[in-house]
This record gives C-alpha cells, structure tokens and sequence, in this order.
C-alpha cells in the first residue's frame, strides 16, 4: 500500500536561514592540504555508500507507482 | 535552472495530470544510489536514509509534471530530499541521531591510501557537522554541485554556502587534529596529516 505522498508532512522550507545563526562572514579559511583530504575523505565515504546495492524496497516502489498510473488511466 | 522544492500545495501544476514517462523513471533509478548517499550521510542512519529516499520517490513521482526535462534532475530531487528531511527530522536546535551502523562498520570501506585521512575517524567527524553544514558539504564536495546550485537547493546565498563550507572544513580538521598540520609545507604537511592521524 503506498501513502499518498501529498498528505501529511509537504511543509516545504524555502529557506534555511532559522537553521543557523553563525553563518556570518566568510567563516574560517582553511589550508588548501586539508581541503583536498577533506575531499578526499568525502568522496571515498560517499562512494562506499552509493556503490551499495539498492534495497529492493525501492524498485518495488516504482513498479507500484507505476501500475497505479497504469489502472487510473485504463 | 531552478528545481520545484517539492510536491507541495504551492507548487504549481502538480500531480497525475499526465504519467511519468519512461525516460522519467530511469533517470530516477539513475539517481538513486547518489541521493541514497546523500541522504545516508545527511540522517546518519540507514533506517532514516531510506525513509527519506522512499518519501524523495513518492514526493517526485507525483509531482513528475513541475520537473522540466532537461533541467538538473539531481539538483531537483536532492531539493525535495533535503526539504523533506528538514521537515521530518529536524527541529531548531534539536539534532537527531538514529545511527545504525553508518559510522561503526557497516560500510565496508577500500583500504586507505597513503596520505589519506581514516575514514571511520572521518565519518564520526562528519556525523558531528550541524546538518546544514554537513549537506552543504556533501552537495559541494561529493555530489557535484556547483555553489550556486547548492545555494539554490538550500535556498540561501551564495555567500551562505561558502561560510558553510568553511565553517564545515573548520570542524572537521579540528576535529580530526590536522590544523596545525596544513600550516606546514605542502610535502610535508601531507605527511604531518597522516601522522597526526595515527593510520
């Protein structure tokens, strides 16, 4: 069964600016060597997870929605 | 470009006035393992992720209409994520962390290379991050976008994501101890990273 994603829980923030209240200024600067490790760092981290396989869930998910679409068409 | 944040009531024509089509669909499963990720790294856990992502596939699937073909699609669904992440999760001043395994193992991880930070240490550095330094630093950093597209995804200046960025490289090497290291020569500095890390 699939919730109707238009219900609940739309409240859109169109921005962010109750999030934070030290984003003023530039903020510190930081060596070019530590960026790049950063960066480094990051896209290994974030590889790791992408490269995980899909939790069947999902194209379980789209197969619904579509066979919804298809049954309000027909 | 400007993404639709969401399949909101304001957000003009929406839903079901004509089907998703199939170029549509895949580019959705395109994207899916990149915003997993994302979306993995903004929660901290996989059990949250995963709500998120399936919210992300319900919220662009039925406002599939107020996505223009060839516009960023990746910059629109990482907008709905994110928009719904914020507003399911997290409260002013209320941080939420349901970690199951992100940062403790469950991820397997390639060997680091020489010179390169720990990445478990890294991952609980990067669980500490405010979100929304934490996002903007994934958007910039591991996803691809641009300033100005992460601007618009959150919404705020140009000028906003830079602070973030910095604010968020800031407590990252402090937290990871390689500040006074990135003082030194580049040779010698990378080296004084690994060092200081202990890997």
């Amino acid at each position: 069964m699939i919730e109707d994603p238009r219900e609940p829980n739309d409240r859109v923030r169109s921005s962010d600016e109750d999030l934070h209240d030290d984003d003023q200024g530039p903020g510190p600067e930081v060596s070019p060597i530590v960026v790049d490790a950063i960066a480094k760092a990051l896209q290994s981290h974030f590889r790791a997870i992408a490269e995980l396989p899909l939790p069947d869930r999902f194209l379980v998910l789209l197969a619904e929605l579509e066979a919804r679409e298809r049954r309000n068409e027909t | 470009m400007k993404p639709e944040p969401d399949g909101s009531k304001s957000g003009g024509p929406i839903l079901h006035s004509s089907s998703p089509d199939a170029a549509f669909r895949e580019a959705l499963i395109r994207e899916m393992p990149g915003l997993r990720a994302f979306a993995v790294s903004l929660a901290g856990s996989f059990h949250q992720a995963d709500d998120l992502l399936q919210e992300t596939l319900l919220k662009a699937w039925s406002s599939s209409d107020s996505f223009t073909p060839g516009t960023n699609m990746r910059a629109w669904l990482f907008t709905i994520l994110r928009n719904t992440y914020y507003s399911l999760y997290r409260r002013r001043g209320r941080e939420v962390q349901d970690t199951d395994g992100v940062y403790s193992g469950r991820i397997a991880t390639p060997p680091n290379q020489e010179g390169a930070l720990d990445i478990a240490d890294f991952q609980a550095a990067l669980a500490k991050l405010p979100p929304e330094h934490r996002d903007v630093l994934l958007m910039v950093g591991a996803s691809g976008f641009s300033y100005e597209e992460a601007a618009e995804i959150c919404g705020v200046a140009v000028g906003t994501v830079k602070s973030r960025l910095n604010r968020a490289r800031a407590r990252l090497s402090e937290a990871l101890g390689i500040t006074e290291a990135a003082d030194l020569g580049p040779g010698r500095a990378f080296q004084a990273v690994v060092k200081n890390q202990d890997v």
